[in-house]
């Protein structure tokens, strides 16, 4: 990730609820948002494996990544996600399939508009499918997951608008 | 006796009750004993407790009684945030007292209330120069440089303070503010946590850790911070400044006013305080009571372009798009490269049904924010379409 971007986002995968369908025991969802990329999530049942975030408020959301290993996790790399996005797990409706081959490090599974006009997703409820690992593997690893959203609809002081002066900045908040 | 974050071969940190601020006033009581050529240098600590029948004082004490009650009371008035009366009075000291480190970081913090920034640095940068072992004072000189922008000048300060002296709380603050201004809030909170951890008691890092998780939107653990301030400094106006924007934020207004109003209670000659509250209630459908106090804003600070913004948009939503005018006209000479005044111009113009000046306001606005090109877009789109319109309806 590149320092401008890292200037225009912000993680906020800590304000979501976080669950997963499948998990073997000590690899859940703490061990996919540790920071840490040697540990993962590994799941334990029938495909497909899901990720779920849930949101208290209607989230903009920019860029969701994971991080794989390829190398490492061979069969239980996932090969085909799917993005759904709703506000229960009852009107989810899929926004994106991202297709992998032999990923490795972070990968940006899905990605804003390109038109800088174009209306951001909003949402309460994203759900990350895991549809098909590499080599048909059944469970999968995934080592870390990151939520990001944009900056510029944030940290405004008293709602106001960003002003350009610095007369004006002065005045608009305290410190 | 010394300031006990001043100089470098300070011992290990002893956590003590002592508030930051008073512990600076110990300089001006060396300055003081300097004084007494005649009498042999007074330490106040080793000095016999006061007999019942006192002797005569001596002509060289009575001096130093006489200057020291000045800068106590130039600091009791600061404290209640009565700052041009403290400023008049630090003022009236000899010039080679004012001259001092102590005197001039109160001046600078007397300024820095009144929103004086560029007084204000000039009264730091000057102490810095005369006592360049001060930290205790150096966290409101940072904020100042990052109030003005100044990202050269705070980034020398926090190198210089880190230098200096690593395990300030002081110097952990100037730091946090410097990666604050940078927009790294992550990495500024970090460093006000540092601060917390080697003075626990340190009501202002608290509140600066609050506005950095408010500039990242996390409105619990801001609230926790402030909240955590005013445990410690109940007088400490800023952590209550900060509970009421976060309700602001959150659509609370009540709540904003109720906080917002508490600041005001400690620190009355605030001109800010009194627009954000005029915003408060303006936003809680009281357009009298708000355009009340954004007068007393303006009363208090004819600088404030805040202020007179806010009351122009009052005036807008009461309809009353002549005063709207005035006001925004007298703004715009205030503040002429300002685009989102130009915007409300616009604005104005479009409502009193002068488009040729609403299009020559908006096209300013493009001009000087271009950030915010996509509304001004809009709003320039729907005035051609009603031109437009209007021209058809002509025919």
């Amino acid at each position: 990730m590149s320092a401008a971007s890292h200037l225009e986002q912000r993680e906020v995968g800590d304000q979501a609820i976080w669950s997963l369908s499948t998990a073997k025991p000590g690899n859940g969802v703490e061990q996919l948002r540790d920071d840490n990329i040697d540990t993962y999530w590994q799941s334990d049942g029938p495909q497909p494996h899901l990720i779920n975030i849930q949101f208290h408020k209607r989230m903009p959301i920019q860029e969701i990544s994971i991080y794989t290993e390829f190398k490492l996790d061979e069969s239980y790399t996932p090969s085909k996600l799917s993005i759904r996005a709703g506000t229960t797990f009852h009107d989810l409706q899929e926004i994106h399939v991202e297709e992998l081959t032999e990923p490795s490090g972070w990968v940006t599974i899905l990605r804003a508009p390109s038109d800088a006009n174009a209306e951001l997703l909003r949402t309460h409820f994203i759900q990350v499918a895991i549809l098909a690992n590499h080599q048909n593997g059944r469970d999968t690893h995934i080592r870390q997951v990151k939520v990001y959203t944009p900056r510029r609809h944030m940290g405004q002081h008293m709602s106001l608008p960003e002003f350009n002066t610095i007369a004006f900045q002065q005045y608009a908040c305290l410190r | 006796m010394r300031c006990r974050h001043d100089s470098r071969p300070s011992p290990p940190y002893t956590i003590t009750t002592q508030s930051p601020c008073i512990c600076g006033s110990a300089v001006p009581v060396r300055r003081s004993s300097r004084l007494s050529t005649s009498a042999p240098p007074t330490d106040v600590h080793a000095m016999p407790p006061p007999s019942p029948r006192p002797a005569p004082p001596s002509a060289a004490s009575h001096a130093a009684l006489q200057l020291l009650e000045r800068l106590a009371s130039g600091y009791h008035l600061l404290c209640q945030y009565k700052c041009r009366d403290a400023l008049a009075v630090f003022h009236s000291l000899p010039e080679r007292q004012k001259k001092t480190g102590w005197v001039l970081c109160q001046l600078g913090r007397a300024h820095f209330e009144m929103v004086q920034y560029a007084e204000a640095l000039q009264a730091f940068e000057l102490a810095l120069k005369i006592e360049p072992h001060r930290l205790c004072g150096m966290e409101l000189h940072s904020t100042i440089l990052w109030h003005l922008k100044r990202e050269v000048g705070l980034s020398y300060l926090a190198k210089r303070a880190l230098d200096f002296e690593r395990n300030s709380p002081y110097a952990c603050c100037v730091v946090g503010n410097c990666f604050s201004l940078q927009k790294e809030h992550d990495t500024a909170l970090k460093f006000f946590q540092r601060a917390i951890q080697l003075q626990p008691d340190f009501a202002y890092a608290y509140t600066l850790s609050g506005h950095e998780y408010s500039a990242n939107d996390d409105f619990e653990k801001a609230t926790a911070c402030y909240r955590s301030a005013i445990r410690f400094d109940e007088r400490h106006y800023n952590a209550w400044y900060g509970l009421g924007n976060i309700y602001y934020r959150q659509e609370k207004y009540d709540f904003a006013e109720q906080h917002l109003q508490a600041a005001l209670k400690i620190n009355p000659s605030s001109s800010p305080l009194y627009c954000y509250l005029g915003m408060a209630l303006h936003a809680n459908q009281k357009p009298e009571q708000a355009l009340n106090m954004l007068a007393t804003a303006i009363d208090l600070d004819q600088k404030n372009p805040l202020a007179r913004f806010q009351k122009a948009q009052v005036l807008l939503s009461m309809d009353q798009h002549e005063l709207a005018l005035t006001e925004l006209k007298t703004l715009v000479e205030m503040a002429p490269k300002e685009g989102s005044v130009y915007q409300m111009l616009g604005k104005v113009y479009k409502k009193l049904g002068d488009h040729s000046n609403a299009m020559v306001n908006l096209t300013r606005a493009m001009d000087l924010s271009p950030k915010d090109a996509q509304q001004i877009k809009a709003a320039i789109n729907n005035l051609e379409k009603e031109d437009n319109a209007e021209e058809e309806e002509d025919l």
